[in-house]
């Protein structure tokens, strides 16, 4: 499957931020206020990339 | 998820408690309202959003009324004049569904001191029953929002004669969104955008701006600021120009009315429309040309450029056969074994110095290699093939080139024919057909203007997307010296590699999908036009039409194919088919691979208000196809569009499982309405003169 051939050519670091992204989002994403979302992935990225 | 029941008690017109219970049987799937225009359609659609949405159920996708009118006065609004206590007075409305063998009861209400103070918020509970027990749910609205997603909604419930907008060439992103909605991408497309969001990667550039960096990234940042403040603007002038050829082309379409409906103008404008139609046709098909020749050259086209190489190669390998050089009759492997091991097959010893030595050395220089003989024997065949593909490439370009020519002869035509339709339109005595044909070309001229100014904003957007990808790749790679600095801009590449990623992904997932999704739209599509169409989803998610045209073949020897320039009509007809794919995918979208955890298949049904208004000649197929379009269709449907065709085709069909009508009270009928209804040899009446009151009910129709 393409998805995952372009998913495993990322790095660890990369792929467990798509990872958290996706779960966070994954409870949020039909909501129109976005502020909280993007603090949170603001968060997560530090959090990861360390 | 299957609708079993919708109760609506004091919404809008439908005062008091008013249901509907749906058919849910397999085999009888449809579920018919008759109602006149004014009764109440739009109403009870909108009630079955109200009850999923609240208040964003009643707005249009772009937030706006839509065609709703006071979206905020959901109370009956006689009750609402009579109220007494205003925390009294409610409306609400309830809809029993079931989803993965669960039965749910969602339920909407809002008082009127509510209405009145914020008619935004509303009170909803959902429950759902098990073994006979029910049980509350928390957080109703996320729910819903996981079992029926609000993106889909304008899949599922809509008006049937504003649907033709799936089949707009221009709204190839509202096809490939559709795609995401319904098949459970959109949270790839969510994601992307928040990564890339002012308050996600603009936040973490500007913790590496505050970071002592090199001058050489200072300055690369700054570049791509301005960079990205160009593309933004950029994008924005080119939204406003897409909007402004709305605009002229609804104005464009106006004038073209008012010259049709002109008793002088007439014949000229029915045959202007007639060759502007096939000149459309003609530019896509010259298009489409011009798109083949190039995939033709880019694919082959090096054929051409390789007759004087095959000719030498040729000639070569003819030489050397002539010298005996090949195929080699001594391979000179074999004569290394033998000076190796010092000894000939004839027993001789090959001792260094020797003559018999000195014979065999001999043979080595015309010897041959059995890799050399493989290889030439490769080439000779591969120059075979070469040569064959020279003519037949070289042929397909002559071909196509014709084609173009032909094309273009055709364009020049029509060109020439609606040129001159203008001038004696132009030249006419009636003031007022010269005035309106002035303006039609001024508007004509304006809207050329504006597709090449769109046009040229394209290339620049292009332009400046490539320029920010180059400037990103440069700051990424400027080394730093200070750990905090380097660290700011790891995250910062961090989160632009993922956003890359995860387009990447979605891209592939969306394109895997295509093949699947066509193979239904086609099979959809037969079933509704069969004779000399297809419809197809391109690679860039235009949903199209194609058009066999009898008696011609093209390059590759078929019959030739042109994209038909479609009418409302047909543009419903394949935007329904193309809903009907997406909802049958959906139904077995786990058996599709997929990267995202947790997809699982969903059955929806399908409400359509006003279903068989814009389909002109295609009434009939639709109506006998319509069963097919998803488990359950509620249609909602007025008298005019109902009888004749489309009773016969649904009668026929034998699927229509429950039946209502909408029965008005009121003082004065709505305009065109008519106070009886007829389905299928039965008379109702549906309007009651009511000089005191105004209200509508729901009336069963028993089969």
């Amino acid at each position: 499957m393409k998805a995952e051939e372009e998913f495993k050519k990322a790095s660890t670091e990369v792929q467990e931020l798509i990872k958290m992204a996706l779960s966070e989002e994954r409870e949020v994403m039909h909501l129109r206020r976005r502020a909280e979302i993007h603090k949170k992935l603001y968060e997560t990225v530090k959090r990861i990339v360390k | 998820m299957i609708l079993e029941r919708l109760t609506l008690e004091n919404f809008r017109q439908f005062r008091g408690r008013q249901e509907l219970v749906f058919s849910d049987l397999q085999n009888k799937n449809i579920t018919i309202v008759h109602a006149e225009n004014g009764f109440g359609k739009t109403t009870l659609l909108k009630g079955i959003l109200w009850v999923l949405y609240g208040r964003d159920g009643l707005m249009g996708t772009d937030g706006k009324p839509d065609d709703f009118e006071k979206p905020d006065r959901i109370i009956n609004e006689i009750l609402e004049a009579k109220a007494g206590d205003p925390k009294e007075v409610k409306a609400s409305v309830e809809v029993i569904f079931k989803h993965d063998e669960v039965r749910y009861i969602l339920r909407r209400s809002i008082s009127l001191a509510q209405q009145k103070l914020d008619p935004k918020k509303s009170d909803l509970s959902l429950e759902l029953m098990r073994d006979g027990q029910t049980y509350k749910q928390d957080n109703p609205q996320k729910r819903i929002q996981a079992i029926v997603p609000s993106g889909i909604r304008k899949l599922l419930l809509f008006n049937g004669e504003r649907i033709n907008y799936l089949a707009m060439e221009q709204n190839s992103k509202e096809v490939s969104d559709a795609i995401h909605q319904m098949l459970g991408l959109r949270l790839l497309q969510t994601t992307v955008d928040d990564l890339g969001h002012q308050n996600v990667r603009g936040k973490l550039v500007q913790d590496l701006k505050e970071q002592p960096t090199s001058d050489e990234k200072k300055l690369l940042l700054g570049d791509r600021e301005t960079a990205e403040e160009l593309l933004h603007s950029l994008t924005e002038e080119q939204s406003q120009a897409n909007r402004n050829l709305d605009a002229l082309a609804k104005e464009v379409e106006l004038i073209d009315n008012k010259l049709a409906a002109n008793r002088g103008a007439r014949e000229l404008q029915a045959k202007r429309i007639r060759l502007q139609k096939e000149l459309d046709q003609l530019v896509l098909k010259k298009q489409e040309q011009q798109k083949r020749l190039g995939k033709l050259i880019s694919d082959r086209g090096y054929s051409l450029f390789t007759r004087d190489l095959v000719s030498q190669g040729k000639k070569l390998v003819s030489d050397m056969r002539s010298d005996n050089l090949i195929p080699a009759k001594v391979l000179n492997s074999f004569l290394k074994d033998l000076l190796e091991s010092e000894s000939c097959i004839c027993k001789r010893h090959l001792s260094l110095g020797s003559p018999e030595r000195e014979a065999v050395e001999q043979l080595l220089t015309v010897a041959g290699d059995q890799d050399f003989n493989n290889a030439v024997g490769s080439l000779d065949n591969a120059m075979g093939i070469l040569e064959g593909l020279q003519v037949e490439v070289a042929e397909q370009v002559q071909n196509l080139n014709r084609e173009l020519l032909e094309a273009q002869r055709e364009i020049r035509d029509r060109d020439e024919a609606i040129e001159q339709i203008h001038q004696e339109i132009g030249d006419q005595d009636d003031d007022e057909v010269r005035a309106l044909e002035d303006k039609r070309k001024s508007l004509i001229l304006e809207r050329d203007s504006l597709n090449s100014n769109s046009g040229r904003l394209g290339a620049e957007i292009t332009t400046q997307e490539e320029e920010i990808k180059r400037l990103s790749s440069e700051i990424g790679q400027v080394k730093e010296a200070d750990e905090r600095a380097r660290l700011a801009q790891r995250r910062v590449t961090a989160v632009e590699e993922a956003a890359d990623v995860l387009k990447k992904i979605l891209e592939a997932e969306t394109q895997e999908l295509r093949p699947l999704l066509n193979d239904e739209i086609a099979s959809h599509f037969k079933k509704i036009i069969v004779r000399d169409y297809r419809a197809e989803l391109t690679e860039d998610y235009t949903l199209r039409v194609r058009k066999t045209v009898a008696g011609t073949t093209d390059a590759q020897g078929g019959e030739t194919e042109i994209d038909a320039a479609l009418s409302t009509g047909q543009r419903t007809v394949a935007s329904l088919v193309f809903i009907a794919s997406l909802v049958a995918l959906a139904k077995r979208r786990s058996e599709i691979p997929t990267i995202l955890k947790g997809l699982t298949g969903a059955t929806y049904p399908v409400v359509i208000d006003s279903p068989f208004g814009s389909l002109s000649t295609f009434r009939k197929d639709v109506a006998k196809y319509i069963p097919e379009l998803a488990p359950q269709v509620l249609l909602l449907v007025s008298p005019s569009q109902y009888e004749g065709d489309v009773e016969q085709a649904l009668e026929e069909g034998g699927r229509v499982g429950k039946r209502y009508y909408l029965s008005f009270n009121g003082k004065t009928m709505p305009e065109r309405a008519k106070s009886e209804l007829k389905i299928n040899g039965e008379t109702f009446q549906q309007y009651h003169q009511n000089d005191e009151d105004e209200y509508t009910e729901i009336i069963e129709i028993s089969s």
